[in-house]
């Protein structure tokens, strides 16, 4: 056994989208301890609640990620509704859901893409990102954004979708359904990336339980959780719901999650357009949010996020606060690293597919 | 949602999480909000899709317990409750107590301006490598030129 050496990792290396750094003590080439540290693209968003308006807010809770912005903007004003007691229409409720399903078709098609970079599969990686450009096109047409859409509102949704548009909608994902198999194929059979992934970064279901896991990193391992299964909001409980699931726990696992859930993803937003409720898509806000404080949260891409409001009668927040799935996640990476070898370092870091945006707010 | 907050004694806190975690309950999150009083801390705990909170009151210059020795992942939160607000977490586990490091900011925390309050004492013996993040401490080199005529050249009279 060779002597202890410290190599950092991060803030900038090439597989990390956004900065996070972390210390590894390494043993020869294996590594004994990661000591993480963030910081790096710390906003303080969540000060800034006291500074604008509670309505005004939901476009700030977009901004503290460009992924999951779609479900912050969600989760944020579902916290609104719940301390104002405001009730929101189905039909929005249906769209928020198919809004928020289209974000995770395109949050898991970025992650695919960039998970394949990380592997020196750069075809893969170009095609990955070709199939979400269309997903970006959906989101263009029904909103008029790209990545923060700002369709969201307390009481609602900004826009509709006509009847004609959804079934457009249905139509290319049915389209897109066939490309995405065949990336998908590749994904689950090539071999290269079996010898990259597989019994790589692995948690079993008792440990993934023991370190409080999220979302597909959680799945993976067996897990069954899930918000969106629990979730009053949004269309879920009306189409019912059931995870996926895998139980090897490994960072093959992890990305078989994710590519199955772009399957169940295309599913719920057909379920959505097949049940869509008519009606109203919004209904009038009055008053301010009183001196009470409400938890709700959200199911991301990422996994289970938790967003809590205190109000004090005013037009401004007390506080906001907002725990992400990567900030869940953080203890299982420190964890996985321990004992992995260097090269795998940086699959095992994208596995758990870290927003550290969304992280430090 | 069921919106459940459990007021409970900064003493009571580890027997009540190791109760949550001995029925099953996973945690979900640590919340510190100042308030008059000093700082007001929420523990989360989820088991169904039911959240059931705990609500402490810690006074400015007092500390709380760490519950890693329950939910061991709930450093992620001290850490960053240390960093930020600056209360003092006592008996983080140790292989994760990071002391003060885990969020690297230029401005030392709490960012609060309160009279008695005190910077947390770790936060400040943050000192970030040149070259690996923004150092506030560290001033800018000065440049050359300026360099050059500040010092006599030599030879000079």
């Amino acid at each position: 056994m060779g002597k202890s050496t410290v190599v950092p990792f991060g803030p900038q290396h090439p597989v990390l989208p956004e900065p996070i750094h972390l210390d590894l003590e390494l043993q020869d080439e294996k590594v004994v301890k990661a000591i993480p540290s963030i910081g790096y693209i710390h906003r303080g968003l969540e000060k800034l609640v006291e500074k604008r308006g509670f309505q005004e807010y939901v476009y700030v809770a977009e901004r503290v990620c460009g992924i999951c912005s779609f479900g912050h903007g969600w989760g944020y004003s579902k916290a609104i509704e719940g301390l104002m007691g405001i009730e929101v229409p189905r039909r929005a409720e249906y769209l928020r859901t198919i809004w928020h399903e289209i974000s995770r078709l395109h949050s898991h098609l970025l992650w695919a893409g960039l998970g394949a970079d990380a592997l020196g599969f750069e075809s893969l990686f170009m095609q990955c990102w070709r199939i979400r450009e269309t997903i970006l096109d959906i989101i263009e047409q029904t909103t008029g954004g790209r990545v923060i859409f700002s369709v969201c509102k307390v009481g609602g949704v900004r826009r509709d979708i006509p009847d004609n548009e959804l079934k457009e909608i249905v139509a290319r994902l049915d389209k897109l359904k066939k490309e995405i198999d065949e990336v998908a194929t590749i994904f689950l059979n090539d071999e290269t990336i079996h010898a990259r992934l597989k019994g790589v970064g692995t948690v079993s279901y008792d440990d993934a339980v023991a370190l409080g896991c999220v979302g597909p990193t959680a799945r993976a391992s067996g897990v069954p959780q899930d918000y969106r299964m629990g979730d009053e909001g949004g269309a879920y409980k009306d189409l019912g719901f059931t995870p996926v699931l895998a139980t090897e726990g490994d960072c093959f696992a992890r990305a078989k999650v994710r590519l199955l859930e772009l399957y169940q993803s295309m599913d719920i937003i057909k379920g959505c357009v097949e049940n869509m409720p008519a009606g109203d898509i919004a209904v009038p806000v009055k008053g301010f949010p009183p001196a009470a404080e409400y938890f709700t949260r959200v199911e991301q891409p990422r996994g289970e996020a938790v967003y809590y409001v205190k109000g004090n009668k005013t037009k401004n927040l007390e506080r906001f606060r907002l725990r992400t799935p990567t900030n869940a996640n953080i203890a299982v990476l420190v964890k996985m690293l321990q004992g992995c070898d260097l090269a795998d370092v940086p699959n095992i870091i994208l596995t758990i597919d870290p927003c550290i945006s969304c992280c430090e707010r | 949602m069921k919106q459940l907050i459990i007021p409970t004694e900064t003493s009571e806190l580890l027997e009540k999480a190791a109760q949550f975690k001995k029925e099953g309950y996973r945690m979900t999150q640590i919340l510190c909000t100042r308030v008059a009083e000093g700082y007001e801390l929420t523990y989360s705990f989820d088991k169904d899709y039911e959240m059931t909170n705990l609500r402490l009151i810690v006074p400015e210059d007092g500390s709380v317990m760490s519950v890693t020795s329950q939910y061991w992942y709930a450093f992620v939160w001290e850490n960053e409750i240390h960093d930020l607000f600056g209360l003092d977490v006592k008996l983080i586990a140790p292989e994760v107590d990071y002391g003060g490091k885990f969020f690297h900011l230029a401005k030392p925390m709490p960012w609060h301006e309160f009279a008695n309050a005190k910077q947390p004492a770790a936060a400040v013996k943050v000192n970030l490598r040149s070259g690996l993040g923004i150092d506030a401490s560290v001033k800018p080199a000065a440049k050359p030129a300026e360099a050059a005529a500040a010092k006599p050249a030599e030879g000079g009279n």
